[in-house]
C-alpha cells in the first residue's frame, strides 16, 4: 500500500511531465524504432501470419462439408458439360465432313448424303447398310465417297429405303484403279483381313512405297480420281508375272457413320 | 506467489499480446492480456516487481500505439494509485468487492489514457468502438484474474 499518496502523485506528475517533454522533443524516437523494427514488429508479422494460416486451417477443416457439397456440384456440370463436348463434338466432325465433300466437283455428280445404320459385327469390313434407297436416287454399282473424296465401297444391293454397300476392303470388292506415278491402270481388291491388294501391276512400271491410288474410271458407274490409298509393301516377286503390293486405305472403313453416294455423272 | 511465477505469468501475457491483439485491434492494437494482469500485481506484489512490471508495460504499450510516453507513464500512475491507495483505503484486498472494484481501474486508465492523448497536441489515438469493447472485455478479464490469481497470494 503506498503509505504518501499526495508525494507519490507529485512525483508521477514531475516524471510523466518530463518524459513528456523528452518524447515530444523526439530524444526517444531513434529508439523507439529500433525497438519497433528489430523487436516489436518481427514478433507481431510473425504472429499475425500465424494466425492468419491457422485460422485459414481452422475454417478449411469446419468448411469441409461445403467442399463435399461444392464437389457434387462440380462433378454435376462436369457430367452436364461432357455431354454438350461430345454433342458438339459430333456437329463439328459433321460440319468437316460436309465441308469436304463440297470439295467434289458439282454439276456432272450429284451427292446423296447416308447414314450407316448397321454393320455386319463380325465382318466389319465386309459390308454395311445405310439408310438411302431407290427413292433417293440409288442405284446398285454407284460409288460410296466419304471425307476428302476418298473411296469408301460400292452399292451392291438396293431397296426403296435401303442400301447394302460392298466396302472396298471387302473380299469380293474388285476395284480398277490408276497408280498416280506412272499412270499405269491396276486393280485393287479386298480381303478378309481388311487389306487391300495391288495387283496386275507390270513389272516394268515403277513402284514407291505411299505412292498414291486412285480409280481410273474405267468401270464407269465409279468416277475417276477418288483416292483408294497409299501403297504399303511391294511385293516383287520375279517369278510372278505381275508386280503386287500392299495399299493402306484412306477411308477408315470400320468407323462409318455418314457416307456419300455419288449418283449421277 | 514468488516473483519469478509473476514474471512469467507476465511474460506470457505480453508474447500474447504481440501475437494476438494486433489481429483483433486493427489500426491500433493495446496489449490487452498484459493489462488485464495489472490489477492484481499493482494491488499484491512486492514493490520492486511492480514497478518492473510497470516499466515494462509502458515500454509495451508506448512501442504499440506511439503515444507520447509521459501520457502512459501518468495513466499507469493514477493505476497504480487506484489500486494500490484507493481500493485498500476502501475495502480489504482479500474480498471479492476489492476484486470487482480493483478491476475498475482499467476503465480508469483507459479514460486517463485516452483523455490526456486526445486533449494534448499531435497525439494518434482514436477512440474506435473497438478499442472500447477492449477495455471493457479487458475488465472483465482483469476481476476474474484477479479472483484466480489472489488464492495464490493470500495464504
Amino acid at each position: 500500500m503506498i503509505q504518501k499518496p499526495f508525494r507519490f502523485f507529485i512525483i508521477l506528475l514531475i516524471v510523466s511531465a518530463l518524459l513528456f517533454t523528452l518524447d515530444q522533443t523526439r530524444v526517444f524516437s531513434a529508439a523507439s524504432s529500433v525497438a519497433q523494427d528489430h523487436l516489436v514488429a518481427p514478433v507481431v508479422t510473425t504472429g499475425t501470419h500465424t494466425i492468419e494460416e491457422g485460422s485459414g486451417f481452422f475454417a478449411s477443416l469446419l468448411s469441409f462439408r461445403n467442399v463435399i457439397s461444392t464437389l457434387d456440384e462440380v462433378e454435376q456440370e462436369r457430367d452436364f458439360y461432357r455431354g454438350e463436348y461430345l454433342r458438339l463434338r459430333a456437329v463439328d466432325e459433321e460440319n468437316e465432313f460436309l465441308r469436304q465433300a463440297l470439295q467434289v466437283e458439282s454439276g456432272r455428280q450429284k451427292l446423296v448424303l447416308a447414314e450407316v445404320t448397321t454393320y455386319d459385327t463380325f465382318q466389319p469390313n465386309q459390308e454395311v447398310t445405310i439408310n438411302k434407297g431407290s427413292r433417293d436416287g440409288i442405284e446398285a454399282g454407284q460409288a460410296v465417297i466419304v471425307s476428302g473424296r476418298t473411296l469408301a465401297g460400292i452399292v451392291r444391293n438396293v431397296e426403296e429405303t435401303t442400301s447394302t454397300v460392298l466396302l472396298i476392303t471387302s473380299e469380293e470388292a474388285r476395284i480398277p484403279v490408276l497408280l498416280s506415278a506412272s499412270q499405269t491402270n491396276a486393280v485393287v481388291t479386298g480381303s478378309a483381313t481388311g487389306v487391300l491388294r495391288l495387283d496386275l501391276v507390270p513389272r516394268e512400271v515403277p513402284l514407291t512405297q505411299e505412292e498414291l491410288v486412285v480409280t481410273s474410271g474405267i468401270a464407269g458407274t465409279i468416277p475417276p480420281n477418288l483416292p483408294v490409298g497409299t501403297v504399303r509393301r511391294i511385293i516383287d516377286d520375279e517369278a510372278a508375272s505381275f508386280k503386287r503390293a500392299t495399299v493402306e486405305p484412306l477411308a477408315a472403313v470400320g468407323t462409318l457413320r455418314q457416307v456419300f453416294v455419288v449418283t449421277k455423272l | 506467489m514468488s516473483w519469478q511465477t509473476l514474471f512469467i505469468l507476465f511474460g506470457l501475457a505480453i508474447v500474447a499480446d504481440l501475437v494476438l491483439t494486433p489481429a483483433l485491434g486493427g489500426a491500433i492494437w493495446l496489449p490487452y492480456f498484459s493489462l488485464l494482469l495489472l490489477p492484481f500485481i499493482f494491488t499484491f506484489a512486492d514493490p520492486i516487481p511492480a514497478g518492473a512490471v510497470f516499466i515494462v508495460e509502458a515500454l509495451i504499450i508506448w512501442l504499440a500505439t506511439d503515444v507520447n510516453i509521459g501520457i502512459i507513464v501518468f495513466a499507469l500512475g493514477i493505476l497504480v494509485l487506484f489500486e494500490r491507495w484507493l481500493v485498500p483505503q476502501l475495502l480489504h484486498t482479500s474480498t471479492w468487492q476489492a476484486t470487482v472494484i480493483g478491476a475498475l481501474g482499467i476503465p480508469l486508465f483507459a479514460l486517463t489514457f485516452a483523455a490526456l492523448a486526445l486533449v494534448l497536441p499531435g497525439e494518434p489515438l482514436v477512440a474506435t468502438g473497438r478499442l472500447i469493447v477492449g477495455f471493457f472485455i479487458t475488465t472483465l478479464g482483469a476481476a476474474i484474474t484477479t479472483a484466480l490469481l489472489k488464492n495464490y497470494y493470500v495464504s
